[in-house]
């Protein structure tokens, strides 16, 4: 018990000293997740609305296929990306293999149905006639996509907060693309894993305490936005 | 009188089945056309189809002589329908009345836009800081209303406008439509079941059903169940067990229909009616005057039933009817219509 008191309280030391190392593996952490977060919700909110509010044949086979890539396994997508960007693979010329980009690459494979089947179920939520009464006061489609997504903005920020923290704390897709190099693409998770196997519980409980604090400004974002209707 | 919207060959469908059947209509500008008919008649999709809403399966929508469809913006902008169930956007009144000024780029004085169109609905300026959640039903209606008669249309489409609002926003909304036709020369075509109010408002008087236009009064549908009898009739029970007698239809019509002239007061018991006429025995419940029947209508409820029946002065000076008395109507059963399938 004595060695998690202690490394609690060295975990304070690093954090207030500044530590240079731990704090280059928040850096990239904060990086490569507003990086992966920026890419998954470009593309997946559109792709959500238009999942939400069209009716097409096979819709229902689309979702279902959807919702089944939210339990994709990290390791998963870290060993196809990985595969990808090998330079065996079609994108190994990129050189994107052990970098903060390949990563995010990883993490916005990851995200992307999170923000693709919550949104989806946002708009859907959304009341039937909000689309005749937008077109009655003369909105056009894209205005009347714009307005959506506003209407829908709980159920989003819901999918957003729910990807960041998948992202924030997956280990896989970081371990196996970015490969855990010191200063350049080591992350939170992937250093608390190293530093955990090599026993030093205080480095690893100082990042633990910051993805803590991390969620929590994240969820405190959520709330106030909330809160501004 | 110049047009401004015409349906030419509209036929409307949703999953196989026809619900609008409309070969011709004209709407001429300024005008008030009401829409009456049961439910289910095709009165919201016929205004969705006019609003441009919704594409028809089929036909032609003209808007001042052009073809028109969905999202063109010459239109969009200058024609607008207040649905049955208006959505409120998730923000202020004020958010809610402004939403289509600022797509029309209309950004001057919006304060002054939104006020005036809370005052013509009869709202307070004090309303346009509230959110969504913070009104009544009536006072939902009459914001939505606001809104569109913030943009000044030319053409207003209302849908059931005042079903299901308290006394005071049906009486304001009434009166915010009519300013807009007198101030605006906004043509105005509005779904109703309030039918005396559409006979009192409106220069012409579309009846549907099933998806059609009738031609003539049909303030009196019966649906039936209808059952044969021995004379060559079929007849349809009221609540008060008393019978509706009709010639049997040629088809499958299951809609009947007594025309408003079709009764008359019945003869005094010493002289003997005809064989083929039959009689209706009810309360007088109201008589009334509209702009758009020559003659007065008196009410009469039968059972649970309601049936409008169009009297001559004469035939109110003679039979001195006044609300609350019984009345015995006689009518032919052979001039009884049935409506399409």
């Amino acid at each position: 018990m004595d060695f998690l008191i202690s490394g609690f309280l060295e975990a304070i030391r690093l954090l207030s000293v500044g530590d240079a190392e731990t704090f280059a593996a928040i850096f990239a952490t904060i990086r490569v997740a507003g990086l992966s977060m920026s890419v998954s919700l470009l593309i997946g909110i559109p792709l959500g609305y238009l999942l939400g509010y069209l009716d097409f044949p096979g819709k229902r086979s689309l979702r279902m296929v959807v919702d089944t890539l939210l339990s994709l396994p990290t390791v998963f997508i870290g060993l196809m990306v990985y595969a990808l960007l090998s330079n065996r693979g079609p994108l190994g010329e990129m050189g994107l293999l052990f970098t903060l980009t390949g990563i995010a690459i990883g993490q916005a494979i990851l995200a992307l149905p999170i923000i693709i089947a919550l949104t989806a179920s946002a708009v859907e939520s959304l009341d039937a006639s909000l689309r005749l009464t937008l077109m009655t006061l003369g909105a056009s489609p894209g205005r009347i996509f714009l307005t959506s997504i506003r209407e829908a903005r709980h159920g989003l920020l819901t999918a957003a907060v729910t990807a960041t923290g998948r992202v924030l704390t997956e280990v896989g897709i970081s371990m196996m693309v970015g490969g855990n190099i010191k200063w350049h693409t080591r992350t939170i998770t992937t250093a608390i894993a190293l530093e955990t196997n090599k026993g030093q519980f205080a480095t690893g409980i100082a990042l633990g305490l910051v993805l803590l604090a991390l969620a929590f400004g994240v969820n405190l974002s959520l709330s106030l936005l909330r809160r501004r209707g | 009188m110049k047009e401004i919207l015409r349906l030419k060959q509209v036929r409307h469908s949703y999953n196989g089945r026809t619900v609008l059947t409309m070969p011709e209509l004209r709407i001429m500008s300024g005008t008030i056309t009401g829409l009456a008919g049961p439910n289910g008649s095709g009165k919201s999709t016929l205004l969705k189809i006019m609003a441009l809403t919704e594409r028809c399966s089929s036909g032609t929508v003209y808007f001042n002589g052009s073809a028109v469809a969905p999202f063109d913006k010459q239109v969009r902008h200058r024609l607008t329908l207040l649905p049955q169930a208006p959505y409120l956007l998730k923000r202020t009144v004020s958010d809610n009345i402004s939403y289509g000024l600022k797509i029309r780029n209309r950004t001057e004085d919006i304060t002054a836009a939104v006020h005036g169109a809370l005052e013509l609905v009869g709202l307070d300026a004090s309303f346009s800081n509230r959110l969504w959640f913070e009104l009544s039903g009536g006072e939902a209606r009459r914001v939505a209303l606001a809104a569109r008669l913030a943009l000044k249309p030319a053409c207003l489409l209302l849908d059931e406008p005042t079903a299901g609002v308290d006394m005071e926003s049906a009486r304001s909304i009434r009166r915010a439509v009519l300013l807009a036709r007198r101030d605006w020369g906004t043509t105005l075509v509005i779904a109703s079941h309030h039918q005396f109010w559409l006979n009192d408002i409106c220069e012409e008087l579309i009846y549907l059903y099933n998806g059609r236009r009738l031609r003539g009064s049909f303030e009196n549908i019966l649906l039936g169940p209808w059952e044969r009898t021995g004379e060559g009739l079929v007849r349809a029970q009221l609540a008060d067990g008393q019978y509706v007698y009709a010639a049997p239809p040629q088809g499958r019509e299951n809609a009947a229909v007594i025309d408003t002239g079709g009764f008359a007061p019945a003869r005094p018991q010493k002289e003997p009616a005809a064989r083929t006429i039959r009689e209706l025995r009810g309360t007088v419940t109201g008589i009334f005057q509209d702009r758009l029947q020559d003659a007065p209508r008196i009410h009469v409820i039968c059972g649970d039933h309601l049936f409008v029946v169009a009297a001559s002065d004469q035939f109110l000076r003679d039979r001195e009817l006044r609300p609350g008395q019984q009345v015995t109507l006689a009518y032919d059963p052979a001039a009884v219509s049935w409506l399409p399938a």
